[in-house]
């Protein structure tokens, strides 16, 4: 369950943020998750919602955005989508760092996001929204 | 020193930062960090390891590699340990060392037995070359 953690980490850099902006309350935070990452959206938006009680993100969304993974491979040079391992009894395709071109290692250099993109929040004074881009 | 993350399913970079002040690394040249409970959760936490190597034994079975692909897709080298076992396990050590190479070729794969001590100096040479 290292979704806590991470959701631990996200509550924490956002509510640091909304201090230093004077913000009191934020409706969305919208994240970017890679595919080569193990967190698991669902499991995220619960441990987000169950510890932002009584702050100023109770009740914000969490919207989760997923980055899709790319290798390049020191060997043929091939960069794109990597080569997925299809039948290894599990229910969605495995990613791997098998080069799709050549067989040899291939390197990741997309797909490890864990990353917040941006931050919606309702300003004090005319309770319009506004949105704070951190990407 | 034993490890205590109270609850917690993994170490991460910054309980390992912490540690490391208390630690005297004065005269050491290899320090292991023993992560804590399965492969799922550490996988994705690098700790600042120059190598992460994973142990995993014939004894969990022919599909401990592909349940869980993302801690070998950061290895380094991987330890097959209890290869005595295998036979009484009904597990191929190979295939096991196939799984692991068809999710990234160049990790070295080496197979122990704690027991007999089979492959244990190869384990030792992987670690003063990483």
């Amino acid at each position: 369950m290292h979704e806590f953690s991470i959701a631990s980490g996200i509550v924490e850099t956002v509510l640091a943020s909304a201090e230093t902006h004077g913000v009191r309350k934020i409706v969305e935070v919208r994240m970017l998750v890679g595919e080569l990452t193990c967190v698991a959206a669902e499991q995220l938006k619960f441990c987000f919602s169950a510890i932002t009680k009584d702050t100023a993100l109770e009740d914000a969304a969490l919207e989760i955005d997923t980055s899709d993974a790319a290798v390049l491979c020191p060997h043929c040079n091939y960069e794109g989508p990597p080569k997925y391992w299809e039948g290894a009894q599990s229910a969605a395709f495995l990613p791997t760092l098998e080069c799709p071109t050549c067989g040899r290692a291939a390197e990741p250099i997309a797909g490890h996001d864990c990353a917040i993109k941006s931050i919606k929040y309702v300003r004090d004074t005319d309770r319009a929204d506004a949105e704070l881009s951190t990407a | 020193m034993l490890l205590a993350t109270v609850n917690g399913c993994h170490l991460d970079a910054n309980l390992v930062g912490k540690a490391m002040k208390k630690i005297k690394l004065d005269g050491l040249c290899l320090l292991f960090l023993e992560n804590i409970g399965n492969l799922i959760c550490p996988a994705e936490f690098p700790l600042g390891a120059k190598a992460r190597v994973v142990v995993i034994s014939t004894t969990e079975g022919p599909w401990s590699v592909r349940k869980h692909p993302h801690m070998f897709l950061g290895a380094k080298i991987v330890v097959i340990n209890k290869t005595d076992l295998a036979a009484a396990m009904e597990v191929s050590v190979d295939a096991l060392a196939a799984d692991v190479r068809k999710l990234k070729p160049d990790i070295q794969v080496i197979p122990t037995s704690c027991r007999t001590g089979a492959g244990i100096d190869d384990v030792a040479a992987a670690l003063l070359v990483v």
